[in-house]
């Protein structure tokens, strides 16, 4: 396979070709055995690692499947399936009964969904969803306490743009505040997580490195977050080795990381 | 504790099958809620990946590494995907759709599940470098965007990488046995 046939199947994949080279391309398939194994896999990869698809396969006909299709068939399983609805009929019940409990007794039982949403979210081991359960937006520090000269005003604006999901726009006001004031580690946290929120892994470690290196009091949180980062871009050797360190060292979220790392 | 609810749903146990409910079903229905579906959709969704999971089970008493939680998650997230991408297939007609019972594609699900679990399990073996960049690659991240994220300094370096590193993982999951059920020549 070499890296033309590869691009080729790249540009097929993602609809980049001409209707002729379009038409030339499935030719090939027909005739050449080894391009079609190859274009085979790449695509079930495409389809299988991309989250917005999915890989189906043909409606073709494998022991294996028919296997499968004489148990899904079968009494038992036909009978798990009915016990499976009346569980679930139960269990709806259940529910309406205790989101009326729930409503009258509002402050003691949102408290409790709040941490019970946490122990389903952080049960997952997708890694993206790892970061997800993980990154805790709700919880940073907020600049809204400060607010006394324009710059802290500055940073108010930025973080309402970051909660409105303007990530773009809030690192521009937040790198406008880094090129004249280095003392608050929260800046540093708010520009690194915009950054992985767009993808941006560079500029992500970047900033957490800097936060790291430099002397703020609160240096030893960017190893939470460059742990997470690694986590979201599946990086888990380097995520577990920074995780690693926030144990040892007991910085912070260091429970945290141990039970992150337990995951992992 | 993952055999023992595999063991128990097989039976039908109603108390372990109500625990399940309670410590899973608000995540899946949460994540469907959120990506174009209602109650319903949910409630099928869990159902599916349940008797997903059994039948598997009774076939081949295959491993859950993670806990079961987890994994039924996962199962429920992925099949509505299957059913997201089904419809969006149908809508717009790009391929033909036989019609299949439901028998049918509950199994042609299940195989589809095996295989993105193989494709993960040997995308973790490859290295760190290799799957980071895979994965912005497959997330349909365009090569300037990579250039720009990573230490590389040109689009035709990675390029270059994406090849190197695609390659290493075609020939993990061409050389894993599980695949010669999976690839549907």
């Amino acid at each position: 396979m070499s890296l033309k046939d590869d691009i080729l199947i790249e540009h097929f994949l993602r609809n980049r070709l001409s209707k002729e080279e379009e038409s030339q391309f499935l030719k090939r398939i027909e005739l050449d055995e080894h391009f079609k194994e190859q274009f085979v896999i790449e695509k079930q990869l495409f389809e299988t690692l991309n989250e917005e698809e999915w890989s189906f396969m043909g409606n073709v006909n494998t022991t294996e499947i028919e296997e499968y299709e004489k148990l899904f068939k079968s009494e038992e399983t036909l009978e798990l399936k009915k016990k499976l609805k009346e569980v679930s009929s139960n269990y709806k019940k259940n529910t309406r009964r205790k989101r009326i409990i729930t409503f009258i007794s509002s402050a003691a039982a949102i408290v409790f969904f709040v941490i019970g949403l946490n122990i389903f979210f952080t049960s997952t081991v997708d890694s993206k969803e790892l970061y997800a359960n993980n990154i805790e937006l709700e919880k940073l520090p907020s600049f809204k306490n400060r607010g006394e000269n324009n710059a802290e005003i500055h940073l108010i604006t930025a973080e309402e743009l970051f909660k409105e999901k303007k990530y773009k726009k809030s690192i521009s006001v937040f790198d406008e505040f880094l090129m004249k004031n280095k003392s608050n580690s929260s800046v540093y946290i708010y520009k690194a997580i915009a950054h992985i929120e767009l993808n941006q892994y560079k500029k992500g470690k970047n900033i957490l490195d800097e936060l790291i290196h430099s002397d703020l009091i609160d240096a030893e949180k960017g190893y939470w977050y460059k742990g997470l980062l690694f986590v979201k871009f599946n990086e888990l050797e380097n995520a577990k080795k920074t995780l690693n360190i926030i144990v040892e060292k007991s910085y912070f979220k260091n429970k945290e990381a141990k039970s992150l790392l337990e995951k992992l | 504790m993952t055999e023992v609810f595999l063991k128990a749903l097989i039976k039908g146990d109603s108390k372990v099958i109500s625990k399940i409910y309670k410590t899973t079903f608000l995540s899946v229905q949460k994540f469907i809620l959120q990506n174009k579906g209602n109650e319903q959709d949910s409630e099928d969704i869990f159902q599916k990946a349940l008797l997903q999971i059994v039948v598997r089970y009774k076939r081949e008493k295959f491993e859950i590494t993670s806990s079961f939680e987890a994994y039924l998650f996962t199962v429920c997230k992925n099949l509505w995907r299957r059913e997201l991408n089904s419809y969006r297939k149908r809508v717009t007609n790009t391929e033909v759709i036989e019609l299949k019972s439901d028998y049918r594609d509950n199994s042609l699900a299940l195989v589809e599940q095996k295989r993105q679990e193989l494709f993960i399990e040997k995308l973790n073996e490859i290295s760190d470098n290799c799957r980071n960049i895979l994965t912005l690659f497959f997330a349909k991240t365009s090569y300037a965007d990579i250039v720009e994220n990573t230490e590389y300094n040109s689009e035709s370096v990675v390029r270059q990488r994406v090849f190197k590193c695609k390659k290493k993982l075609t020939d993990l999951i061409k050389k894993d046995v599980r695949y010669n059920s999976l690839k549907e020549l």
